[in-house]
């Protein structure tokens, strides 16, 4: 084919889109709800996932140590602490830090407390560390129960348990709710894109009989598809922005103060944005190249 | 130019519609296919267009076998007829200049060509000031007009045509052949589909009659047209 007729179909392939314009607003209007739903779909889901790792991590591991232990394996078990790549925040607090703390929360009745430095100090020195993923909380806890200087281990096991229960049921509903949206969404797209090949079978019939290869038939219909699936992936980006950002802006405004701080973990639009343009992209185009070959091919067979 | 042997064909259905059909058209005539409704004319008409394959038989036409003609070959080989039917079937989405030069442009013409050739087969149709009409506005003989256009621009040796006169006034159907003959003058075949024996009286020339499937008449009929002045009848 010559770079000129090439040029003259991908010009008739967008003409074509405003001269049916009846149909490719069908045609645009169903791919951008399928995407709408879909994309708020899979972003709810990423904001749920990451308000529930933020709680988990508000969840901390308190070793205590016991008032035996020496210098060398407090240290000793400090250091494998630190370089154990599953927990993070490690801080190693001594007896005389966690009076200084406990006077702390007592407020005016610290005074209870003057007297008790020194060899007195009933408080325990202890390590405190976040465990990155929460449903190894118990497994680690189990391996550091056998430690020799262990007095007691304070782990929000059942929290972490029930946070990874939540985010596995998240995960689950997240993936179910995509995939069903998205056979949902090919099987409307499917039917729209027949309807508007169907419509023009008369014109696909005619260009065969003049002597039309299946490929000068198809470069147009193939550039509506692209066209069609380009607009409605812009429209679809467009509306999540604009609705993500009003809803951010509605919450951020009207919540309480403890909602405030779970709202900071909701990923910003800006940090999606980009990601989620191509995503609608490469799915939209995709979509309706594939859905305009696959819907033409009946027509050709004559 | 077009060469049936011992054709036979039938629908899916399994009824036979055309049973061991011979026929020869040499280059250069004008043949009239003549017959009722269901005689078999229009499957004569896809065989010759390879819409359809025979059962039986061999169809050579224009040189290519359509039996072993491959699939990636039927575009080139349908560029090589130019094709009219009774319902016009050009585009409604072009204009009257873009129906014609699409057969143009499905062979890969240059620019430059399709400038020159389209406004001058439309002048030949007398369509010239028509060229950026779309089709829903123009009459039914003008539509068939643009429709002989598109089918003779390519300058095929074959033109067919599917009841041609079939969708235009009467008295615009005597226009139609005419221009049809007028083509044939030039040195195109001409395969002229019709059930209006008024049309195939008056111009008379070879006719061949199709009936339950089967040639019952191929021979030269003397038309009133050669023996009066032209008289259009109303």
């Amino acid at each position: 084919m010559k770079a000129s007729s090439f040029k003259y179909l991908v010009k008739e392939g967008a003409t074509n889109v405003w001269l049916n314009r009846l149909m490719s607003l069908a045609s645009v209007g169903v791919l951008t709800t399928c995407l709408l739903l879909i994309g708020f779909s899979l972003l709810i889901t990423a904001n749920i996932n990451n308000m529930v790792d933020y709680i988990g991590d508000q969840n901390e591991v308190v070793f205590f140590i016991k008032d035996d232990a020496t210098q060398e394996q407090i240290d000793e078990t400090f250091a494998s602490l630190k370089n154990d790549e599953r927990l993070f925040n490690v801080v190693y607090t001594d007896k005389a830090q966690a009076l200084e703390e406990y006077k702390e929360t007592m407020g005016e009745s610290a005074i209870l407390l003057d007297g008790l430095e020194g060899e007195d100090n009933p408080c325990p020195a202890s390590y405190r560390f976040k465990v990155a993923d929460l449903s190894q909380t118990s497994a680690i806890v189990k391996e550091l129960e056998s430690n020799p200087i262990k007095e007691l281990i304070n782990a929000p096991t059942d929290v972490a348990d029930t946070m990874t229960n939540i985010k596995d049921m998240i995960n689950v509903f997240g993936i179910v709710l995509v995939i069903v949206l998205a056979v949902v969404s090919l099987v409307i797209i499917a039917n729209t894109i027949r309807a508007t090949v169907f419509s023009r079978r008369r014109e696909i019939n005619i260009m065969k009989y003049v002597g039309a290869t299946n490929n000068f038939i198809r470069v147009p219909f193939f550039v509506e598809g692209i066209l069609i699936g380009a607009i409605a992936a812009i429209l679809a980006f467009l509306l999540i922005w604009g609705g993500y950002s009003l809803l951010f802006n509605y919450m951020t405004n009207h919540a309480s103060v403890w909602l405030k701080q779970l709202l900071s973990s909701i990923i910003p639009f800006s940090q999606i944005a980009w990601p989620l343009l191509g995503c609608f992209m490469g799915s939209g185009v995709i979509v309706g190249t594939v859905g305009c070959t696959f819907s033409i091919r009946n027509h050709l067979k004559v | 130019m077009i060469n049936f042997k011992d054709v036979s064909f039938a629908y899916g259905n399994g009824n036979m519609v055309l049973k061991n059909i011979n026929l020869n058209v040499d280059a250069g005539e004008f043949a009239f296919v003549v017959g009722s409704s269901g005689a078999g004319k229009s499957s004569l008409f896809k065989l010759i267009l390879r819409e359809v394959l025979p059962l039986e038989g061999s169809v050579v036409v224009n040189g290519y076998d359509l039996k072993t003609l491959k699939k990636r070959e039927v575009p080139g080989f349908r560029r090589s007829i130019g094709v009219v039917f009774q319902d016009f079937r050009l585009i409604p989405s072009m204009t009257v200049f873009d129906n014609v030069a699409f057969s143009l442009r499905v062979t890969d013409a240059s620019r430059r060509f399709i400038r020159n050739q389209v406004p001058y087969v439309l002048d030949l149709m007398g369509l010239v000031h028509k060229a950026k009409s779309y089709p829903n506005e123009l009459s039914g003989g003008e539509q068939q007009r643009v429709a002989l256009a598109r089918a003779l621009v390519n300058d095929p040796p074959l033109i067919i045509a599917d009841e041609p006169t079939g969708n235009v006034d009467p008295e615009l159907s005597y226009e139609i052949v005419e221009l049809l003959r007028e083509i044939n003058k030039c040195g195109t075949t001409i395969l002229m589909v019709t059930h209006e024996h008024d049309l195939v009286r008056y111009f008379g020339g070879r006719t061949i009659t199709v009936e339950n499937g089967s040639i019952v008449f191929d021979d030269y009929v003397g038309g009133n047209h050669e023996s009066q002045q032209l008289q259009i009848p109303r």
